[in-house]
């Protein structure tokens, strides 16, 4: 289970990338519930999200992703 | 009165279907442990091939001989990448990129023909693709071997991944509902695949465009539309019966189509047609290379570093199809509809007009129209391929 300090971390990114202020996410917040996630915003959402916590993410890894809580554990193993 | 030709043959390769069916059910539901289920299958499916795509001839029996030791070499280089934890970067490279060469050596020459190798190839780098962040047990090579040469995938996938295949292939979703449905989606397949399809061909350029005939621009658009159709109807049918197969066996393969018809633009079409070989490019060419740009050039320049990718990704189909000026003239005019998407829907977003551009009705009918005659237009050149064909084609219009 993600910890919440790493999904407020990814807020500020999230915002960013979806150039919306009021976006509020949590764990099980997919793809269908943002405006505008899609493929190549995924893709921007990744290197955004490496970028913020100086991690690498693969494409394979990148694909599997279902919610943002997932993509929150991916980052804390990436951290140890 | 005798059957027509098309039927006698239909009729021929039911049968042929129904003993593989009921054979693969009398193995797949036997109390064996997987693994010898796994290797009964394998030997199954290796018939299976023999039967329904070559023949006994020393030429066919040598390439079948040949594909079955890539697979085991291949097995090798996966076991050895599990050894090191499906961690070891060198390994996974060399395991991905084996079977790309293969399939690069064997375009690159005419001698040598043989069936299934481009489907073989990428259902082998997929699954070290997916073996990279695979946490089930390691792939024995029977259920590797019974994977690869499955009969219903093996000349013209869907490209399915090996974990629907390993969670399914073992008799447990064997029933009557699958039994139905499966039955259902070959009889429909066929009908696609025989009829349809055929019917469609009558009008493409190969057949409407040598009547002797000089023809209209229109036309042009008319054979481009007919072959979409026929490419559709035959593609389609045939995923159709091999969706239908597999489920029939209870065993669970990747949809290849989603109403390509309905698309509204490129990105959509893509997202509707020949699915898993756009995922599969889309996860090992066009997503890392786009993420590779970003990561060099910043999110400014994303826009760039899409199209880049995406110009990049259909140069790879064009060229995985073939060397002839068609296919780069098809996949050239996609990159660059899939491109002018992108820009166009990004201004929309930035207005915050996307929103408002999706959900009207007439927008969506007049883009799927222009969007039908466009691919339609790009299937003309897939069809003619060479210069000499397009020149011909050009040369017949008034």
């Amino acid at each position: 289970m993600a910890k919440p300090e790493t999904i407020a971390k990814m807020l500020p990114v999230f915002h960013e990338v979806f150039d919306d202020d009021t976006l509020v996410i949590a764990p099980a917040t997919s793809a269908k519930d943002v405006e505008g996630w899609d493929s190549l915003s995924h893709i921007r959402l990744m290197v955004a999200i490496e970028s913020a916590f100086e991690v690498r993410i693969r494409a394979s890894e990148a694909a599997k992703l279902n919610n943002v809580g997932e993509l929150a554990d991916l980052i804390e193993r990436k951290l140890g | 009165m005798e059957a027509s030709p098309l039927i006698s043959s239909t009729l021929r390769e039911l049968g042929w279907i129904a003993a593989y069916l009921a054979a693969s059910l009398i193995i797949l539901l036997s109390r064996q442990s997987y693994s010898r289920k796994q290797w009964l299958f394998a030997a199954l499916n290796i018939a299976g091939v023999l039967v329904f795509f070559l023949s006994t001839s020393r030429q066919d029996i040598f390439s079948l001989i040949f594909l079955l030791a890539i697979i085991v070499a291949h097995w090798g280089l996966l076991r050895l990448f599990n050894a090191s934890g499906n961690d070891s970067d060198r390994i996974y490279w060399i395991a991905f990129l084996f079977p790309v060469a293969l399939l690069a050596a064997f375009k690159s020459q005419s001698t040598l023909h043989m069936l299934g190798i481009s489907y073989l190839t990428f259902r082998m780098a997929q699954t070290v693709f997916e073996l990279r962040d695979y946490s089930g047990p390691n792939i024995a090579l029977g259920e590797y071997l019974a994977f690869l040469v499955f009969p219903p995938t093996f000349s013209a996938g869907p490209i399915s991944p090996f974990p629907y295949y390993r969670d399914t292939a073992n008799g447990a979703a064997v029933s009557r509902h699958n039994l139905g449905y499966g039955t259902l989606r070959v009889l429909v397949g066929y009908i696609k695949f025989r009829f349809l399809a055929t019917m469609a061909q009558q009008l493409t350029f190969t057949n409407l465009w040598s009547d002797g005939f000089r023809h209209g621009y229109g036309d042009f658009i008319v054979s481009g539309g007919a072959y979409y159709v026929y490419l559709y109807m035959n593609f389609s049918g045939y995923t159709d019966i091999a969706i239908g197969v597999s489920a029939i066996l209870g065993i669970r393969v990747k949809e290849n189509f989603a109403n390509p018809f309905l698309a509204r633009n490129i990105r959509d079409f893509w997202q509707r047609w020949h699915i898993s070989l756009t995922e599969f490019v889309r996860d090992v060419v066009f997503t890392p290379l786009s993420m590779t740009l970003l990561r060099w050039f910043g999110n400014r320049f994303s826009t760039v570093a899409i199209i880049v990718s995406a110009f990049a990704t259909f140069a790879v189909l064009a060229l995985w199809h073939g060397t002839e000026p068609g296919y780069f003239i098809f996949y050239g005019a996609r990159a660059t509809a899939f491109s002018v998407n992108v820009i166009a829907e990004n201004g929309l977003r930035k207005r915050k007009l996307l929103r408002d551009y999706m959900a009207n009705r007439w927008i969506a009918l007049a883009s799927r129209i222009i969007t039908f005659l466009f691919i339609s237009l790009t299937f003309a050149f897939f069809e003619l391929q060479s210069w000499t064909e397009i020149k011909k084609a050009f040369a017949l219009m008034t």
